[in-house]
């Protein structure tokens, strides 16, 4: 457990081992969180993260016969 | 900021490893991320990239396109405008002009509206929009 020390605006700094795990840079957002005992401080996934995530997804069913053109061609046609 | 018009297709490459535009699009995508480009789209892209995603993968992965991308827009990195009886009679006349696909048409009419280039994998769009910009990555 590491100790942090408030600033005169309720600022904190988060450790940077923790920071590089779970992501955190200058301009990320977490969500602060009430909790029984205290204020959980929670990562929120980026979009561009999320997005290589759902592309890990769409890329494995993808049909390997269309492309991202056909595909929208398609729609667009019939 | 830089801006550009973006059509469907960038979005829907940037989600298939193995695409022929993947790299180009994911790198594309990640500039708008970084906030060195706007993307300025129809209200339409959206609708095309979820259903696409509906049709080919499944109902979940679309709901999780429709979040991201709608995150974007809150985040202002990705600007939506919607369809009104000006751009639809714009739509109308740049698609008669060029021979369009209806969808096409609305895709060009935003490009010429905002006076910005157009990113699109599409060559017939390409080949038929001849006043047209096109970004070049």
């Amino acid at each position: 457990m590491t100790k942090l020390k408030v600033g005169p605006k309720g600022q904190i700094t988060l450790i940077k081992k923790l920071r590089d795990k779970y992501g955190i840079e200058p301009g990320s957002l977490v969500d602060e969180i009430e909790v029984d005992d205290g204020i959980l401080i929670k990562p929120i996934e980026s979009s561009l993260k999320s997005w290589k995530n759902l592309k890990e997804k769409v890329s494995k069913k993808w049909p390997s016969d269309t492309s991202s053109i056909q595909a929208i061609q398609e729609d667009r046609t019939k | 900021m830089k801006g550009v018009v973006v059509d469907s297709n960038v979005f829907i490459a940037s989600l298939i490893e193995n695409d022929v535009f993947y790299e180009v699009s994911i790198n594309f995508i990640e500039k708008m991320d970084k906030e060195e480009l706007t993307f300025h789209i129809s209200m339409i892209v959206p609708i095309e990239v979820s259903c696409a995603i509906a049709r080919r993968i499944g109902a979940k992965e679309a709901d999780e396109s429709e979040e991201i991308i709608h995150n974007w827009i809150k985040e202002k990195k990705v600007v939506v405008y919607k369809l009104n009886e000006k751009r639809m009679s714009e739509s109308q006349n740049y698609g008669t002009k060029y021979k369009l696909k209806g969808m096409d048409a609305i895709i060009v009419q935003l490009a010429f509206e905002l006076n910005l280039p157009l990113m699109t994998f599409d060559n017939e769009i390409i080949e038929r929009a001849k006043g047209v910009q096109f970004f070049k990555s």
